[in-house]
């Protein structure tokens, strides 16, 4: 199991100013906390290379140095079974972090000592902050930190990271640290003679072709393990033959796997016995006590419903009057003082700049407020520990369309918005629900979807437009579950993650550290969505624009004109399909592209004539099927790329629901018209 | 997929204080039951785990090994199962408890029979 030290000195040594210090710990332990604490505003959010895991990185300062602190994903065990693990044993192995600050929790140190030992196996440059002594200790448990120390070989520090007690010792620690990495004398877990020699032995077969810096103690050990990836990579390493001679031995060793666990086990219980007094039983606490209404089959969806309810109220009575403030203030401000200075210049460049760009910086500002508030209430949330146990009651619901308990909190709030569920869907770990929950997003009809059907729908189908509108949000939902159902059959198969989880003990948010959370998140999404949503901004406009003049003899127009056969079979003509189109800026954007080609100007007001009389009540439910399910909006699919990190699923996204909204208009337009609506645009 | 049987070796449970009699007397013992089984308020000893490699990486990582002390707080006879174990909750699919033999402690605590 032993990693030999020497190489990782000398790799760290060359690396230089490129050592880090790596945060690492298991989810609920607290470790949002103290990076926060740790960097305060100096951090930002990225992604892990080719990942959908978010990577934090931040500054801290020691010896009078500035020095990159990463925080790495939050996981049980390193074994290769979810994103975060391979994450976080990659970069341990690739990285060489030069000390790692391994957050513990005093309250369940055995869950902790668990990857701790997995830890030592690849890195034994190891602070442990022993986080929640001050729960610990009104539960009941005494951790002695020296004596946790001497059982380790490593230092400990106690802390409680929610009023910042001891971060200053733990730093301080991590300075000793660097001096003096001879410190760390950590003696990991050893399995039992027989199960050694049997380990050395596929140690060997693996040595010669193993790369560094992978250690072949740990990859016969991953094997024995049955870690998928590591049986990969052998796999690719060796030769057929050697693989299989490999793989006989595996087999003929089975049973080590049981070795392995139980000395990892065996050395947690002998930390434990060394370091944890437990005079007496925990009394019932808070958890216990709120988790009766919050977990009970009744009180539990109740509690949920008024809290989501709370959560979307909040977001949008404050956000709504905010984000319209903002646009009836600044934005048009900017866009008439723009027209203004530009009136000299050709008309082009006004408006270039003001439908263009402006618009798109006006989007990216009016999401800020939305965002903002989400976060911070998710974050506040997700703190107090209430947000697992929204899994837990949701989970069944969930699952029937491959989803996970916690997909339902971005849903939902795609209500208002589908750009906040898709970066939302940051709550739930698992890649795979993750991603499906990400491509179902945009089948949320959304505020601005609403008002197209408020608009639209009384406008087509009279006294019918409150059937309609209900028929048609019914579809979405529909579809969305038809869709989740088919695509965690198809596509995004894999075991939906086996229901097994945490449910943290409750405590009382902290808004200073959520704060700079929500801060960091906003800075990335103007950062990167932003840049895209500006683009697509701009793109759009000149689309409408040329080669002009107006959007009748534009490329838009022209592109509606090319689908004309297309949409004859949904009963569309070229000014409904160009309509579509626009509402890639925004959705509500479609019913002002109406306005100007039914020959209105902007506005609603003389649609309710031009409409009934130019499009029939077949064509008006096929227009308004497809406009449901249509491609996400711009600012979405700026969001899907920069959550997914790169072009990939924005793109199947994409081509998905553009599928699913065509074939949904030709079926509802086919089906209108055997039914006798009358079609014909 | 191979199927394991995980149980605590003695060794392993004689380091527990668990308190009582003829509990964790090993594999196959009369008295042993899936997670499921377990009415709200029972303690039990885990006995054994029967998975794959997954199901026993997962269940250790949480604690839930050959050898644990653990209190079900609500089971019912649908959903996860939802258990005190290492002074934190978890909750276990009932896929997942299937896979945990466990042996029972004594009858369920009166103070734990009010959940409903």
């Amino acid at each position: 199991m032993a990693v030999s030290e020497p190489d990782r000195s000398t790799a760290a040594d060359e690396a230089g100013a490129a050592a880090e210090i790596a945060l690492l710990g298991q989810p609920n332990v607290g470790k949002s906390t103290v990076f926060n604490t740790l960097t305060g505003l100096r951090q930002h959010i990225g992604n892990w290379p080719g990942k959908t895991v978010g990577r934090k990185e931040g500054w801290i300062e020691l010896e009078g140095q500035q020095q990159r602190l990463v925080d790495l994903p939050g996981s049980y065990s390193l074994t290769a079974g979810s994103e975060e693990e391979q994450i976080v044993r990659d970069y341990l192995q690739h990285q060489q972090p030069e000390v790692v600050v391994f957050l513990a929790d005093a309250v369940a140190l055995e869950r902790s000592l668990y990857l701790l030992s997995e830890v030592l196996a690849l890195h034994k440059r190891v602070v442990v902050g022993l986080n929640r002594v001050d729960v610990a200790r009104r539960h009941g448990i005494h951790v002695d930190a020296q004596a946790l120390a001497r059982a380790l070989g490593l230092p400990v520090v106690p802390l409680v990271a929610r009023d910042a007690t001891g971060i200053s010792e733990l730093l301080a620690s991590v300075e000793a640290l660097r001096r003096a990495p001879e410190r760390c004398q950590p003696s990991p877990p050893q399995v039992r003679p027989r199960s050694a020699a049997a380990l050395a032995r596929i140690a060997e077969r693996i040595r010669p072709a193993a790369p560094a810096p992978y250690d072949p103690h740990w990859l016969a050990q991953k094997l024995l393990e049955g870690d998928p990836q590591v049986r990969e990579w052998a796999e690719a390493w060796l030769s057929a033959a050697e693989w299989e001679a490999l793989d006989d031995e595996l087999h003929r060793h089975e049973e080590v796997v049981l070795d392995i666990l139980g000395a990892r086990c065996d050395w947690v219980q002998s930390i434990v016995q060394a370091a944890v007094e437990r005079p007496r039983a925990g009394q019932a606490s808070w958890t216990d006590r709120l988790d009766r209404v919050a977990t009970h089959s009744v009180g539990g969806p109740l509690l949920l419903l008024a809290l989501l309810a709370g959560v979307l109220g909040l977001t949008f009575q404050i956000a709504l009057p905010l984000q319209g403030w903002l646009d009836a203030t600044v934005v048009q401000t900017a866009a008439a003082g723009a027209e203004a200075l530009l009136a000299p210049a050709p008309g082009w460049v006004s408006g270039l700049v003001v439908d263009g760009v402006i618009t798109g910086v006006g989007t990216v500002l009016t999401f800020l407020p939305i965002l903002a508030i989400f976060f911070t209430l998710m974050g506040l949330l997700e703190d107090s520990g209430y947000l697992a146990r929204v899994a837990l009651l949701l989970d069944r619901l969930m699952h029937a369309v491959g989803l996970h308990g916690k997909s339902a909190l971005p849903l939902t709030l795609g209500l208002g918005c589908n750009v906040v569920s898709v970066v939302g869907t940051r709550i739930i770990e698992s890649r795979r629900e993750r991603l499906l929950t990400i491509l179902l997003a945009p089948l949320v009809p959304c505020s601005a979807r609403l008002a197209i059907l408020a608009v639209l729908a009384p406008i087509f189908f009279g006294d019918w437009a409150l059937l309609a509108t209900l028929g048609l949000i019914g579809l979405n939902l529909a579809v969305l579950a038809g869709l989740g159902l088919l695509l965690h059959r198809t596509a995004l198969r894999g075991e939906s993650s086996a229901f097994l989880m945490e449910l943290p003990l409750y405590q009382r948010p902290q808004l200073r550290t959520t704060m700079y959370h929500v801060y960091a998140q906003l800075k990335e999404f103007v950062h990167k969505a932003g840049t895209v949503i500006v683009l697509a901004a701009t793109a759009v406009w000149a689309l409408s624009s040329f080669p002009g003049p107006g959007i009748e003899s534009s490329a838009l127009a022209q592109i509606g004109h090319w689908m004309a056969p297309l949409g004859d079979l949904m009963g569309l003509d070229w000014r409904l399909i160009a309509a579509l189109l626009s509402s890639f800026v925004a959705k509500e954007v479609a019913i002002s592209t109406l306005g100007i080609l039914y020959g209105l100007g902007e506005g609603a007001q003389g649609l309710a004539e031009a409409l009934p009389a130019a499009v029939g009540p077949a064509s008006g439910l096929a227009f308004l099927t497809v406009a449901m399910l249509f491609i996400p909006c711009m600012a979405t699919v700026a969001a899907i790329r920069q959550e997914t990190g790169g072009w990939r699923w924005p793109a199947v996204s994409i081509a998905l629901l553009l599928g699913v909204s065509v074939l949904g208009g030709i079926a509802v337009y086919q089906g209108a018209l055997l039914l006798g609506l009358g079609g014909g645009a | 997929m191979k199927r394991f049987h995980w149980t605590a070796p003695p060794a392993a449970q004689e380091g527990h204080a668990i308190e009582d009699e003829g509990a964790g007397s090993g594999a196959g013992s009369a008295a042993s039951h899936p997670l499921h089984e377990l009415p709200p308020g029972t303690q039990a000893v885990v006995q054994g785990i029967d998975g794959g490699y997954r199901s026993l990486d997962r269940l250790s990582a949480l604690g839930l090994v050959p050898g644990t002390c653990l209190q079900v707080v609500r089971s019912s006879r649908r959903g996860p199962i939802l258990v005190q174990v290492h002074n934190t909750r978890v909750a276990v699919g009932r896929g997942q408890a299937d896979k945990v033999r466990t042996a029972p402690l004594g009858e369920p605590q009166a103070e734990e029979r009010r959940w409903p």
